[in-house]
């Protein structure tokens, strides 16, 4: 069984690919070998540490963004064999700090020590050469090839002449695989196999090339109990196996299951770090949310009207099933649920971007028949995005032609646009939501994520909405924009539109939503009016826990 | 236009960074405005070179000549920028070009008159249009295997109604459509070119429909959650350029009022270099007909010196080669996403 | 028994080849089935595996080679017109150009970041402007009537040229299927970041299947010399596209990560059987022309529908497919 400890000689690593033979004479260093100016870093195994001192160790990370600081002077220090949990609200940096470890960003400044030696991890190559492993669901996999070849691409065995010896892949692959529990014929391709098999698959890899650090981000919101207590048991052998893992999770029953000490993150800064009997639920939700819900912006109260927008039994095969519910007038229905539940797909469905299989929508009790964006627009139904820059905004627009983008009718005269009406309008809007650029004639990449956000928004002002579906509205925009972005939502609101808030931020669904509908693995499992809803029950409907 | 850099430091004060912007004076912007539009220098440039090389090129006799001859493809080339703004191509322009041409002559011999042949000529390079429209639009299949594709069907197509024979117009009056002169100066089918032209370039930048063929180019998925109906438009623009091509088969035919099966050959490859060196990306999302229209004078001046200074066609076709590799790579190097 | 029955469920092309022959067979058997023509055949599709070899190899790695048909021309007018310096040194010189053809490809498209179809549609040109240039538009004559033994020569009953395709396939197969980097050219067109993350040198990958196209696309025009006895201008003219139907035919897609020898094989040999046919029955060539573009049309269309299938399947997939 092929086991790495510190003790290990450089000559082992060297053979397992974790290092590259250094131009200085006789040593050798984790760096890529065509990087020939590379900073010498020796990696000394003459200190052998003791079991307690930290493996991983982050300095003092900062990340800036244009726009927004993701991480403020952040630090971490993890044990070898100890499971992780990183905790946060969205947008606290935990996705950023796990991409800057494993090579994807580079850091701002800040130092990464991995067994008491300072690291450059520049590239996802040298992320990978020092043996950090992030087990995304497929995306770094190959879906044409084997499982076999998958697990050994780029460092297939060979014979002794030379060639791909597929045999001993397929039988060291079928160890691996059995070793976390998967009798499963390496030989058959991966397409095959289901996503659940393919993340064991990712692991078996990451485990076969010594990984020493895994980093696991929600891995469970697509899988099934059977398949969460398998990826459970394949986790207890990386802790046996001295691989610090990282598990970044929303749900904290997992998170009480698994791990053993967590880091709550909050606005790319480190609250705490404690160990898992030292905490439970309500100490880990305050410790994300930092404030008390009655600080956070609230919901103000307005005239609820009649159904703006209806929905009956909407069923779209292998996603959502009878999904029936309404929105009136003036109010805020949160949806909540995790990742994968199918939130956004239903609103996209309700938008006309994802086909139906069965059901019925109505705007003002007028049912929409036709099924495309364009016809829901015209019915009165405008859609905020969830990754406003692929696809709410064109990057290379102005912010002026942005906005115009929906509402030709108002500026245009057979086809013809009026440019004095259409510089009016944009300017209407820039002043009235605050949009913050030096111009309207300022291309939107260029401008920070809240004031993004709020062109998109102006966007869909224009077409005077009944109903405003917004798929989680304030994602990447720090604390301050955020708060004006509710209070953007509030004024909709007063003025009749129905809006439809798909969040994963729970406390923002907490404090904006007049009810909430839970979603659990594409079902409405809860319909809670704003006064009985708590964070416990939304998220014991969330994860199914309660039926 | 005033447009805004940002400076390349991001000032920090209370975590929150900010993007400092300069604003560029009257100066900076001619410069800028010279950056963006490199095929004016390369006009100039060649247009220069060509006067001091030859003392024939800079007489009224030789411009009118070349934009004459330019005007073929300058008219597939006004349909190509559209398709290319979008993000798309169509390689069987070409042969749209031929079978427009067939289509006129042969129905003119079978007693049809002016108007109802040329109808029928234009028909014929929409019908070509929107078989690719579809074929595109539906299957999400790769624009120039497609294009290309059709582009052989209707060179059969074309085999198949000339029987590799030269066919010859019946009636004079089409010939004043190649060969008429407005004024006795000035072709009618430069004419047609230029105000093509300028006419899309006032539609894309003024009208909806401009509007949405840029966002289509640029962000596909964004235009068609913004409410952009991406897939008739798509399908629309493939018509337009078999349109086009007809129309241009059509001028290319009554110039000599004869037609044959190989006709409007290498126009495809042609017509994107046009586009492209004038400043319309193949990636979709930029560019313009007016600098088509420039991108298409280069090209007539090059050939134009080529052909005064004796260089043989082997060599153009090098030329060709070389100059389309250059520039695509430098619109590569510019557009990259 | 069970590697024949997956070759036989990997490639679908084959029910289409059987359809074919069985078709050919019944209407005009006495003139399709019989030793002559079937020679001839085999002879003929010598010269068109190559090209589909090559157009396959670089959609394997994710791209596509449209210069093929030029470099085989090139290939041959070299292969020709440099014979009175010695065959052997002809050929070398006709190889060595196609493999330059394909490293400024290669390098086009990796370090020059242009698409490959952009970059080769200019390389293609480009080529067959050098090689108008360098025939003078004229054909070229071949000086050596041994020379001619590789292309129109037979031992037995068997065309030389055949048994030399057949030999490169072997390698070729061996290449794409026991070497490191045969294996890494499915893992770039397959999935290039992952193929990145795992330490793959995408650039050196890609730029080796478009060298390695090259290469073949100047065999073929090599032996298609041999066989004429001499190169004229039209040799490749109308190649492309037809090695394309040919690559996807057997099994290559424009996504990348897919295809393999046998299937370049028999996807030529499938069209081969249909041109042969279509002769034999007398189809004109006007129509045939025709009929080769739709096919080309279909092929295409098809493989795009099953690109969006495969899409919307993994998009199920990730839902795990609840209820």
């Amino acid at each position: 069984m092929l086991f790495l400890s510190r003790t290990c000689c450089t000559t082992c690593l060297l053979e397992r690919g974790l290092l590259r033979k250094c131009k200085v004479e006789g040593s050798h260093c984790a760096m890529k070998s065509s990087d020939n100016n590379h900073k010498h870093n020796e990696i000394s195994t003459d200190n052998i540490k003791t079991i307690d001192s930290p493996f991983l160790k982050m300095v003092d990370i900062n990340k800036v963004f244009p726009g927004v600081q993701a991480l403020k002077d952040f630090s971490i220090s993890i044990k070898s064999g100890e499971v992780r949990a990183l905790v946060g609200e969205n947008g606290a940096g935990k996705s950023t700090l796990i991409k800057i470890l494993a090579g994807v960003y580079q850091m701002s400044s800040g130092e990464i020590y991995l067994d008491g030696v300072k690291q450059n991890i520049l590239t996802p190559s040298d992320g990978l050469n020092l043996g950090i492993v992030s087990v995304h669901q497929e995306t770094n996999l190959q879906p044409y090839l084997s499982i076999a070849e998958n697990i050994y691409i780029g460092r297939q065995p060979l014979t002794k002449w030379g060639y791909v010896d597929y045999r001993k892949m397929n039988d060291d692959a079928a160890k691996w695989l059995k070793e976390l529990g998967m009798n499963i014929d390496p030989s058959i391709p991966l397409g095959a196999i289901s996503i659940a098999d393919k993340q064991m698959v990712a692991i078996a890899r990451a485990v076969s090339i010594d990984a020493r650090i895994m980093i696991f981000d929600e891995p469970t919101s697509s899988l099934t109990t059977a398949e969460t207590s398998r990826l459970y048991e394949a986790i207890k052998i990386l802790k046996q196996k001295n691989i610090v893992v990282i598990y970044i999770s929303h749900r904290l029953e997992e998170i009480f299951q698994i791990c053993d000490s967590l880091t709550v993150m909050r606005d790319g800064l480190h609250v705490a770090t404690k160990d898992i009997s030292e905490v439970n639920t309500e100490d880990i939700i305050q410790m994300m949310i930092g404030r008390n819900l009655s600080d956070m912006y609230k919901k103000t109260d307005t005239t609820i009207g009649e159904p703006v927008l209806e929905v009956q039994d909407l069923s779209v095969k292998g996603i959502l099933k009878d999904i029936s519910f309404n929105v009136r007038s003036g109010e805020i229905v949160g949806v909540s649920g995790l990742v994968g539940a199918g939130r956004t797909e239903m609103g996209r469905v309700i938008f006309g971007d994802l086909p139906m299989d069965s059901g019925k929508i109505f705007v003002n009790k007028k049912p929409l028949v036709s099924r495309s964006p364009l016809d829901s627009i015209s019915a009165g139904i405008g859609f905020v995005p969830e990754d406003r820059k692929e696809e709410g905004l064109i990057l290379t627009l102005q912010v002026m032609h942005n906005i115009s983008m929906t509402l030709f009718s108002k500026i245009s005269k057979l086809g013809i646009i009026n440019s004095k009406k259409e510089k009016a309008n944009a300017e209407y809007y820039v002043k009235k939501l605050s949009i913050k650029t030096p111009s309207i004639k300022q291309q939107v990449q260029f401008l920070s994520g809240g004031n993004q956000q709020r062109v998109v928004i102006a966007k869909w002002l224009g077409i005077n909405p009944k109903v405003l579906i917004v798929d989680e509205p304030t994602r990447g925009i720090d604390v301050g924009a955020k708060a004006e972005i509710y209070s953007l939502l509030n004024e909709l609101a007063k003025q009749g539109v129905g809006i439809l808030m798909i969040s994963s931020d729970l406390p923002e669904i907490l404090a904006m939503s007049d009810r909430i509908l839970v979603i659990h693995q594409g079902q409405l499992k809860a319909e809670l009016s704003k006064e009985e809803a708590t964070e416990k029950k939304v998220m014991g409907y969330a994860t199914g826990q309660i039926a | 236009m005033e447009v805004l850099t940002p400076k390349s430091t991001i000032k920090t004060t209370n975590n929150i960074p900010e993007i400092e912007f300069e604003r560029q004076g009257n100066v900076a912007k001619v410069i800028r405005f010279l950056k963006g539009n490199p095929a004016l220098f390369i006009l100039a440039f060649m247009i220069f070179v060509g006067a001091t090389l030859s003392p024939v090129f800079l007489t009224v006799n030789n411009i009118l000549n070349v934009l004459w001859i330019v005007s073929v493809l300058g008219i597939v080339a006004m349909g190509q920028t559209i398709l290319l703004i979008t993000g798309n191509f169509d390689m069987s322009v070409s042969y749209i070009v031929g079978l427009a041409g067939i289509t006129t002559v042969l129905t003119q011999l079978q007693g049809a008159g002016l108007f109802v042949s040329i109808a029928l000529g234009l028909a014929a390079g929409a019908t070509v249009g929107l078989l690719n429209g579809i074929l595109i639009v539906l299957t999400k299949a790769n624009a120039f295997l497609i294009t290309l594709g059709t582009s052989i069907l209707v060179y059969s197509l074309n085999l198949i109604l000339t029987q590799s024979k030269t066919w010859y117009s019946t009636i004079d009056s089409f010939l004043i459509l190649g060969r008429g002169k407005l004024f006795g100066l000035l072709h009618y089918s430069v004419l047609i070119f230029l105000t093509l032209g300028i006419l899309l370039q006032f539609i894309l930048k003024k009208t909806i429909v401009g509007r949405h063929l840029f966002a289509i180019g640029s962000n596909p998925r964004a235009a068609y959650l913004s409410g952009a109906p991406s897939n008739k438009i798509k399908l629309l623009t493939y018509v337009f350029c078999g349109v086009t091509a007809a129309l241009a088969g059509l001028v290319m035919t009554s110039r000599t009022g004869s037609t044959v099966a190989n006709a409007g050959e290498g126009i495809d490859f042609e017509s994107l270099i046009a586009c492209v060196i004038g400043g319309t990306s193949l990636f979709g999302g930029k560019g313009g007909t007016v600098r088509t229209i420039v991108g298409v004078l280069i090209l007539g001046v090059l050939s134009n010196l080529l052909v005064l200074l004796n260089v043989p066609y082997e060599a153009q076709q090098i030329a060709k080669g070389s100059i389309f590799i250059a520039v695509v790579l430098i619109d590569g190097q510019i557009h990259k996403r | 028994m069970k590697r024949l029955k997956q070759i036989l469920l990997q490639h679908n092309v084959i029910i289409l080849l059987t359809i074919l022959i069985l078709f050919f067979s019944i209407t005009i058997g006495k003139y399709f089935l019989t030793g002559i023509n079937l020679h001839n055949l085999s002879r003929q599709i010598s010269f068109d595996i190559p090209l589909a070899l090559a157009l396959t190899f670089v959609m394997i790695a994710g791209g596509l080679d449209l210069s093929v048909g030029s470099v085989l021309s090139m290939g041959a007018a070299l292969t020709m017109g440099l014979q009175s310096n010695g065959t052997v040194f002809a050929v070398l010189v006709a190889m060595a150009f196609g493999v330059a053809i394909g490293f400024i490809n290669g390098m086009l498209v990796t370090k020059g970041r242009v698409v490959p179809f952009i970059a080769t549609l200019g390389t293609m040109t480009f080529v067959r402007g050098v090689m108008l240039t360098y025939t003078k538009q004229r054909p070229i004559a071949g000086t050596s009537e041994a020379f001619t033994f590789w292309g129109a020569g037979s031992i037995g009953f068997i065309p030389v040229p055949i048994i030399i395709v057949l030999i490169v396939c072997l390698i070729l197969h061996i290449l794409l299927k026991y070497t490191k980097i045969g294996r890494n050219m499915y893992a770039v067109g397959g999935n290039a970041d992952a193929a990145f993350l795992a330490g793959i040198n995408i650039f050196r990958t890609k730029l080796f299947a478009f060298m390695v196209a090259g290469g073949l696309s100047a065999l073929s025009g090599i032996l298609l010399a041999s066989n004429l006895n001499s190169s004229t201008v039209h040799l490749g003219l109308q190649s492309n596209l037809w090695a394309i139907a040919a690559a996807i035919i057997g099994g290559a897609s424009m996504t990348g990560g897919k295809g393999n020898v046998l299937g370049a094989i028999l996807g030529v040999v499938t069209l081969s059987i249909l041109t042969n046919g279509m002769n034999l029955i007398g189809v004109r060539s006007y129509y045939q022309i025709g009929i080769r573009a739709i096919v080309l049309i279909s092929v295409v269309s098809i493989d795009a529908i099953s690109a969006m299938n495969i899409r919307k399947q993994q998009l199920m997939q990730a839902y795990g497919l609840r209820q």
